[in-house]
């Protein structure tokens, strides 16, 4: 189980993602300024993850997100 | 040659506030140079927020600033980003400035490109003012999807499609047979 949370949680100098596996959510907090697609492949990783687990819902809480790019809005 | 392209402004009008910044290309790496561009980004934003225009009473709609304020961070970081992606290794350096009016910020980003990728952001810039926005977010979404390449194409279609803007661009090649192209990009937030 820790493997698996380990896995769904990613932390960078100024961001946060992780997912809450009780509740479906994926949260996101920080700042997310990072270069490309190759950059936020670990962060994408996570959101497949969860997808793959075919949830009914699936929750995506941006409420402490304070900047995302346009790469991170393309992912 | 010089080409310009969408609402340019060749002579910018005088005011008292602007900010210019310098960024050299030669000394760090484009990863170590990265963080640079939200510092900066937000740097600016905060910075404008004390001199942003309040209504004849005297009074400033907080939330408006704070409106401003993020998009002028936003903007500032896309055009700094696709600065630091998109320029010719080593060549000169990339300069930002913001000007502060009454009924617009303006941005001028200046940087230098190869040819081939002055012919590539030529035919892009065309699609950008051609087409419809929503459309046109809709395919470049896809095409991410898609895994094509490396940029999202995203960046000036969100300050487009997000904010109340106008785009302009500069194309000057260089005079000495280098092969670059200096573009200068003028983004104009109506405030």
């Amino acid at each position: 189980m820790k493997k698996i949370l380990d896995v769904m949680k990613i932390e960078g100098k100024s961001y946060s993602v992780l997912y809450d596996v009780s509740t479906a959510t994926v949260i996101f907090q920080g700042s997310l300024r990072l270069s490309g697609a190759e950059e936020y492949a670990p962060i994408e990783q996570i959101l497949n993850s969860v997808t793959a687990q075919d949830p009914s819902i699936i929750i995506l809480n941006l409420q402490k997100l304070e900047f995302l790019n346009s790469s991170g809005i393309s992912m | 040659m010089s080409q310009i392209i969408g609402d340019f402004i060749t002579c910018l009008p005088l005011n008292q506030e602007y900010l210019i910044f310098g960024f050299s290309l030669s000394y760090t790496s484009l990863q170590q140079r990265w963080r640079n561009n939200g510092i900066s980004a937000d740097f600016l934003a905060n910075y404008l927020t004390t001199f942003f225009p309040d209504n004849d009473d005297g009074s400033i709609i907080a939330q408006k600033q704070t409106e401003l304020k993020r998009a002028v961070s936003y903007i500032a970081n896309e055009l700094l980003e696709n600065s630091m992606k998109f320029s010719y290794e080593n060549s000169a350096p990339i300069s930002i400035q913001l000007h502060l009016h009454s009924d617009r910020i303006i941005f001028v980003i200046s940087n230098s490109i190869s040819y081939q990728q002055f012919e590539f952001f030529q035919s892009y810039i065309n699609i950008l003012l051609t087409s419809d926005l929503d459309d046109l977010y809709i395919r470049q979404i896809e095409k991410s999807i898609d895994k094509e390449p490396s940029c999202s194409g995203l960046g000036l279609l969100t300050i487009l499609n997000d904010h109340t803007t106008k785009l302009g661009w500069k194309f000057e090649e260089g005079q000495d047979n280098s092969h670059q192209v200096t573009v200068t990009t003028i983004v104009q937030l109506i405030v």
